[in-house]
């Protein structure tokens, strides 16, 4: 039953997958041919505001950018907004993109691939967060954060994930083994948001993507927040470099003893209980003489 | 005995001054009082000894080194042990140190060596090294098996002998959940590989971060030749030494039976406390009755890592103790003053002005809504201005143009 609605949703996911990347095609192109103010108003038909809008000008403004560049960032945001699909995080890259000092012409393709990603994204994020137990979820977790907030947040780290080089189909595998009731029950949105988003920085995912799911899956059991999860890459990689098994890693950096990406405590934790006085594990005790019935006590041994 | 380990602790804490980049380090202080009737369940007293029981006091400053290559990885361990006996018996002095050493042979193979020795001084004064080899195998990312052989050498200084065992040991650990560990291990000597056994099983919940919760349980037996007459004990026997009588020889068997459990409450980053219960019983085939022992401690142990190779990288710690509040400390050794910048801010220069707490860490507290935000941290020095890069143990994410950012999730 579970796998036949899995094979359904991954269907449903690609059909609007392959409907959403036909439709933005054109899109892209129509956005960014159309003059500025013109595209404004597209821009504000589609929902984004005029205070957004007027903030990219006047800070395009002051870094050089202009009217053409600037109509291909608007044009970029603005085939998100139109699709109800988070078209803010376009105007924050683009502003991080000032602050850094980036040239309008190596911003773009970096706007353009968050958005196609996004877009991406989308096609499976939403068949999910559609979900019955998703949505009891939701209800029973008691958050803050609304069911818009959390779909965009989805959106950012399932956008993130997939520019990272993560295929639909490994994302869609994740988001199904996020879905287990065993995990739902125990996950938090926040959680949820936040394991799809480290999903591509974990060093298992690149060969082995469905090893990292069921290592995020397992984190969010075991009731990790998101705070947990972030630390998650930094304790895997710190284990594989250690020929440790993660869990290891991770407990301690979720307890705040892993120090620069490295599990300092876990030998001294070890030696907590002074067994080392009889040497290594297995190692002989080196005089009983006193017991019952037999030979010499302390003052008399070897 | 006592200048070889000196010389071996040396050795291990060299590289660390000469190549600082790729180490770690922690330093502990273990202190605790406690009552057994047996030594044997004392920490690193390994001596059986039940002749009474007594309350005993331990200070034990212990330091580690952690070095992470590409492919190689090694710890360095060592420590000071002082552990005196409220019943007048002798002070327990020693030191020992540890060194693991590992190669990564591939996403789930390695190899790698675990060496030792120590020096205790009681009554009696008594040396140990040992080396083994090991192999490790992880079938899944959350569980793991080694094999480890390898020789121990023993020796007293009231001895003109050392003592060689030849040990073998296969370990499996699991993790069912990220706060569930369980390990077990069989160990035994190679000369009689079923004979003298140990077997051991220990399960650890961290019930919270700062909680843990870990019981244990130890099956160990020993065979050995007892020489009746004579006043000695044959050479088989691993309790007690060597012998030198003459008469019937009979075949003995011990079986020791441990279990223990231990709780331990993290205080704050450098302090914690624990709690410790254990207790041993005895069945021999040579004796009538099987002895029982007890033991407990409790106590302190400091914690004390220092932050090496981190100048010039900012170590960010988000703190959200409120819905929607979080205060930002960023560690940082360097002049000038940090900024904060990023998504909360629409990434504006030079953004948030991070109030200077001490000389190496910097604070701010922000309100933001529930959700993911991007940042970075600008320094400002004089004219110049440039971004700080975080250290290893903060999250940071590719930001699209070849750099990276930090990434912090408000609940």
């Amino acid at each position: 039953m579970n796998k036949n609605l899995n094979r359904s949703h991954k269907r449903q996911a690609g059909k609007l997958l392959a409907i959403g990347l036909i439709i933005m095609v054109p899109a892209l192109g129509m956005a960014q041919d159309q003059p500025l103010g013109e595209l404004i108003r597209s821009a504000r038909n589609a929902g984004i505001e005029q205070a957004r809008l007027n903030d990219l000008q006047s800070r395009a403004a002051s870094h050089g950018i202009t009217d053409g560049q600037l109509t291909q960032i608007i044009g970029t945001a603005t085939v998100l907004a139109e699709q109800n699909l988070p078209s803010d995080m376009i105007f924050q890259k683009a502003m991080e993109g000032m602050a850094k000092g980036i040239a309008p012409e190596r911003m773009q393709p970096v706007l353009q691939n968050l958005q196609r990603s996004t877009i991406s994204a989308v096609a499976i994020v939403d068949p999910w967060i559609a979900r019955g137990d998703v949505a009891q979820m939701m209800s029973r977790s008691g958050e803050q954060m609304s069911g818009q907030a959390f779909r965009n947040e989805l959106l950012k780290a399932g956008s993130k994930a997939m520019s990272q080089n993560v295929s639909p189909q490994s994302l869609q595998n994740l988001f199904d083994a996020i879905g287990q009731e065993a995990t739902l029950s125990r996950a938090r949105p926040s959680g949820i948001a936040a394991a799809i988003s480290i999903f591509a920085d974990l060093p298992s995912t690149a060969q082995h993507p469905d090893a990292s799911g069921a290592v995020v899956a397992r984190a969010l059991q075991s009731g990790f927040e998101a705070g947990d999860m972030h630390k998650l890459p930094g304790a895997m990689n710190s284990a594989q470099r250690r020929s440790q098994l993660p869990a290891t890693a991770v407990i301690e950096g979720v307890a705040g003893q892993m120090v620069q990406g490295t599990p300092a405590s876990q030998i001294l934790q070890n030696l907590f209980n002074g067994n080392i006085g009889g040497g290594p594990p297995g190692n002989v005790p080196s005089g009983m003489g006193n017991r019952p019935g037999q030979g010499r006590g302390e003052q008399g041994a070897p | 005995m006592k200048k070889s380990i000196l010389f071996l602790v040396i050795l291990f804490f060299l590289p660390f001054v000469g190549s600082a980049q790729q180490w770690q380090g922690q330093f502990t202080i273990d202190s605790r009082a406690g009552y057994s009737t047996n030594t044997l369940l004392n920490p690193f007293s390994g001596e059986w000894n039940r002749s009474s029981g007594s309350g005993y006091g331990l200070v034990a400053p212990m330091g580690q080194l952690s070095w992470t290559g590409k492919y190689y990885s090694a710890d360095m361990s060592g420590g000071g042990v002082f552990e005196p006996y409220f019943d007048g018996r002798e002070t327990l002095r020693g030191g020992f140190a540890l060194m693991n050493f590992r190669r990564r042979l591939g996403s789930s193979w390695s190899v790698g060596a675990e060496t030792g020795g120590s020096y205790f001084s009681r009554t009696l004064d008594r040396g140990m090294a040992w080396v083994q080899p090991t192999i490790s195998w992880s079938p899944t990312l959350f569980s793991q098996v080694r094999l480890k052989a390898g020789s121990t050498f023993r020796g007293y200084s009231q001895a003109d002998f050392i003592d060689r065992f030849d040990l073998y040991g296969l370990e499996y650990e699991v993790w069912p959940t990220f706060t569930w560990k369980i390990s077990s291990g069989v160990y035994g000597n190679m000369d009689n590989p079923t004979g003298n056994l140990s077997f051991l099983i220990n399960t650890e919940h961290h019930i919270t971060e700062s909680l843990r919760f870990s019981a244990r349980l130890t099956a160990d037996r020993y065979i050995y030749e007892l020489i009746q007459e004579g006043g000695g004990n044959g050479p088989g026997s691993p309790f007690a030494g060597t012998g030198d009588g003459e008469g019937s020889v009979f075949n003995e068997t011990d079986r020791l039976l441990r279990a223990g459990i231990t709780g331990r409450l993290r205080l704050s980053q450098s302090f914690s406390v624990s709690l410790n219960l254990d207790h041993l019983s005895l069945h021999s085939s040579a004796a009538e009755g099987t002895p029982m022992d007890y033991h407990f401690s409790t106590g302190v142990q400091y914690t004390f890592t220092p932050r090496l190779n981190s100048r010039g990288t900012a170590q960010a710690q988000w703190d959200q103790r409120e819905k929607q509040t979080v205060s930002l400390k960023i560690n940082y050794s360097g002049d000038g003053q940090l900024y904060l910048i990023g998504d909360f801010n629409d990434w504006e220069n030079p953004g948030i002005a991070l109030s200077r707490q001490s000389s190496k860490s910097y604070v701010t507290q922000l309100e933001l809504p529930t959700g993911s935000y991007e940042y970075k941290i600008l320094l400002i020095e004089g004219s110049e201005k440039r971004w700080i890069e975080f250290s290893e143990d903060t999250y940071t994410i590719p930001d699209g143009f070849g750099g990276t950012n930090g990434l912090v999730f408000i609940q």
